[in-house]
């Protein structure tokens, strides 16, 4: 086929084009950063302890640990306080009241008397009328580790009452690298290290301990764990707890859960098992070495129940339940190993096991041979922290709530009620 | 009655207008082609397939292709075209849509414990130049062209690191490219109605 000229013109034009032209045009790229930071509101010292009392009811907004007595739910906002919640009839409880304590994490509750850390300070509340609380003691630099990480300073006349957030957008080109700005952004590490984070639980008179909690009440006994160390405070007077005894225990340390004369502390390379036979004194029994992960610990009279997740400040790659057996307190072994997704906190009840498994939700075995663990219920749809299942009610802390779940049939597992966190 | 006969005419008189038209010239084509995309990156192939109505000059349709230009992408697109001459052998075309990321993932190749969002984001695409039809056959043409190009895509990375306020922030840093080129292009194109050679 003999080709028209045009065709030929046109064909060598389209070959030419490219190499003529494209040095023309150009790739543009804009890089658009959106970050938020958070400023701190101080306080003076005086302010934040005047202000620790029955203040009007808030929204949670970052539920920690919690911990009920009677018929009232003591639950943790992170950093901020304690909400108190009428739980007389589960399937409605009542935001009561919120005490402010700036930098609280942890709690826990004997009688009518409840302990909370501020910052670095442990605070004695009497709550013999939760609506109407009352400050009895204070004691300073009870934990000093607690810290703010990423390099950001406090001003040491002020405490950190609340944050506020700022949203910002910085436009420019690719070519500018990183877009890093860290104009007064406030990264920590404290999630991360034992400080806290978003953890929970434990219970009453003298408190079933969560699995997550860093407080322990054992007869006439506080034990407090920071990073390192374990506090005893002698609390024969409850409301004017002294401290005792300072034990150093190794290093990230994360939770505390009091059985039998026996603290089982959790940490993220073991479990150590300490023997309060002398309540001023313990001395490790135990110990059990693990993966590096965060480990939650529970345990009854025969086993412990350990859930090792990874995770941002958990490190490692293992998420799975270990139960070990404690017949031999001096050498726990490890008997059992079950997968799990990512999981948190847990409780047990009788034979029943409650797991937070994270995004796979609550998961509820039956634990009478724990050889063999029969998955009874997954109730899926929540995102969860920690559990406490006492008396037939589970509470659960999840990402968007606080859950109440009736199990005194475990056929007919029934949501009584959920508390929402608000979190704008 | 009076109503009723209004009403007949209201329902009827487009009918009508319809009848007293000529028959619609209209036809299908179906263009399929194959080119090449340069610019300040190295030039990359594309494909692209595009279906729609022919109407005396002008050519109405959509379109869809894979263009590997820098970064993989699925343009979805409305075509345009106008003829010229006296045998439609010249015409002008433009081409405007969207452009799909292919890749799921953007190019995040370590893995960072903080990361919570690396994904691309499509964009703006278009595309207008001009051609030269030669008829092969009665229903067969092969198109020459060449334009102007434009596709916008985005990388989006996010990082969520440990705050003291929960919910922690995302750090989202969005890099989003305009990236233009030339575009030359070898077609088939199939005609349903058949139309002399040439």
């Amino acid at each position: 086929m003999r080709l028209h000229p045009v065709v030929k013109l046109t064909a060598l034009l389209l070959a030419v084009l490219p190499v003529c032209f494209s040095a023309c045009v150009k790739d543009k790229c804009k890089e658009i950063h959106t970050y938020s930071y958070f400023v701190p509101v101080y306080k003076t010292r005086d302010e934040v302890r005047a202000n620790i009392k029955s203040n009007p009811a808030q929204e949670v907004r970052n539920p920690g640990k919690l911990y009920i007595r009677g018929n009232y739910i003591f639950l943790n906002d992170v950093d901020r306080g304690i909400h108190v919640i009428d739980n007389s009839n589960p399937s409605q409880p009542r935001n009561m009241a919120f005490i402010d304590i700036p930098g609280n994490m942890d709690l826990a509750v004997k009688g009518n008397t409840l302990y909370a850390d501020l910052y670095t300070d442990l605070v004695t509340i009497d709550i013999s009328n939760p609506l109407s609380i009352t400050v009895k003691k204070f004691i300073d630099n009870i934990f000093p580790n607690r810290y703010y990480g990423g390099g950001f300073v406090g001003i040491n006349t002020g405490i950190i009452t609340d944050w506020v957030r700022k949203d910002t957008t910085i436009t420019g080109s690719c070519d500018q690298g990183w877009l890093m700005a860290m104009d007064g952004r406030v990264f920590s590490l404290a999630n991360a290290s034992g400080s806290g984070g978003p953890r929970s639980v434990a219970s009453s008179p003298i408190g079933q301990g969560g699995s997550m909690a860093r407080f322990a009440i054992m007869n006439e006994r506080l034990y407090t764990v920071s990073t390192s160390h374990l506090d005893v405070f002698n609390i024969s007077t409850p409301t004017d707890p002294v401290k005792t005894n300072n034990v150093g225990i190794g290093w990230d340390i994360e939770t505390i859960y009091p059985f039998n004369n026996k603290l089982f502390i959790g940490s993220m390379s073991g479990m150590f098992i300490y023997d309060v036979s002398n309540p001023d004194a313990p001395v490790q029994a135990g110990q059990f070495s693990h993966v590096r992960t965060c480990d939650p610990v529970i345990a009854d009279n025969d086993y412990a129940y350990v859930t090792l997740r990874s995770g941002t400040p958990c490190q490692g790659f293992t998420n799975q339940l270990n139960i070990l057996q404690l017949n031999n307190l001096s050498n726990p072994q490890l008997l059992k190993v079950y997968n799990m997704k990512n999981p948190h906190g847990l409780s047990k009840d009788g034979n029943y096991l409650f797991i937070c498994d994270a995004s796979d939700g609550l998961k509820i075995y039956n634990a009478a041979d724990v050889h063999n663990l029969q998955l009874l219920k997954q109730i899926t749809g929540i995102d969860t922290y920690d559990v406490i299942a006492w008396a037939g009610i589970a509470l659960v802390v999840a990402k968007d709530g606080l859950y109440q779940y009736d199990y005194t049939s475990m056929d007919n597992i029934r949501l009584l009620s959920k508390i929402v966190i608000n979190k704008n | 009655m009076m109503i009723r006969m209004k009403w007949m005419i209201i329902l009827f008189f487009p009918l009508g207008l319809l009848a007293q038209k000529k028959p619609c010239s209209c036809s299908l084509s179906s263009i399929l082609s194959a080119g090449i995309a340069a610019g300040e990156s190295p030039a990359q192939p594309l494909l692209q397939w595009s279906g729609g109505v022919n109407y005396e000059r002008f050519f109405a349709g959509l379109g869809a292709g894979a263009d590997w230009y820098r970064f993989k992408s699925i343009p979805v697109f409305g075509d345009l075209r106008y003829s010229i001459g006296k045998m439609n052998s010249v015409f002008v075309y433009l081409n405007g849509g969207y452009n799909f990321p292919f890749d799921t993932k953007a190019s995040v190749t370590w893995d960072h414990p903080f990361l919570t969002t690396d994904k691309y984001a499509g964009g703006f695409y278009m595309d207008a130049g001009m051609g030269y039809r030669v008829r092969v056959s009665g229903s067969h043409n092969f198109l020459l062209s060449a334009g102007f190009s434009h596709k916008r895509i985005s990388q989006l990375t996010g990082y969520t690191y440990p705050c003291l306020v929960e919910p922690c922030p995302e750090d989202l840093y969005k890099k989003r490219y305009d990236l233009g080129r030339v575009l030359t292009r070898i077609s088939w194109e199939f005609n349903s109605r058949a139309k002399p050679k040439n």
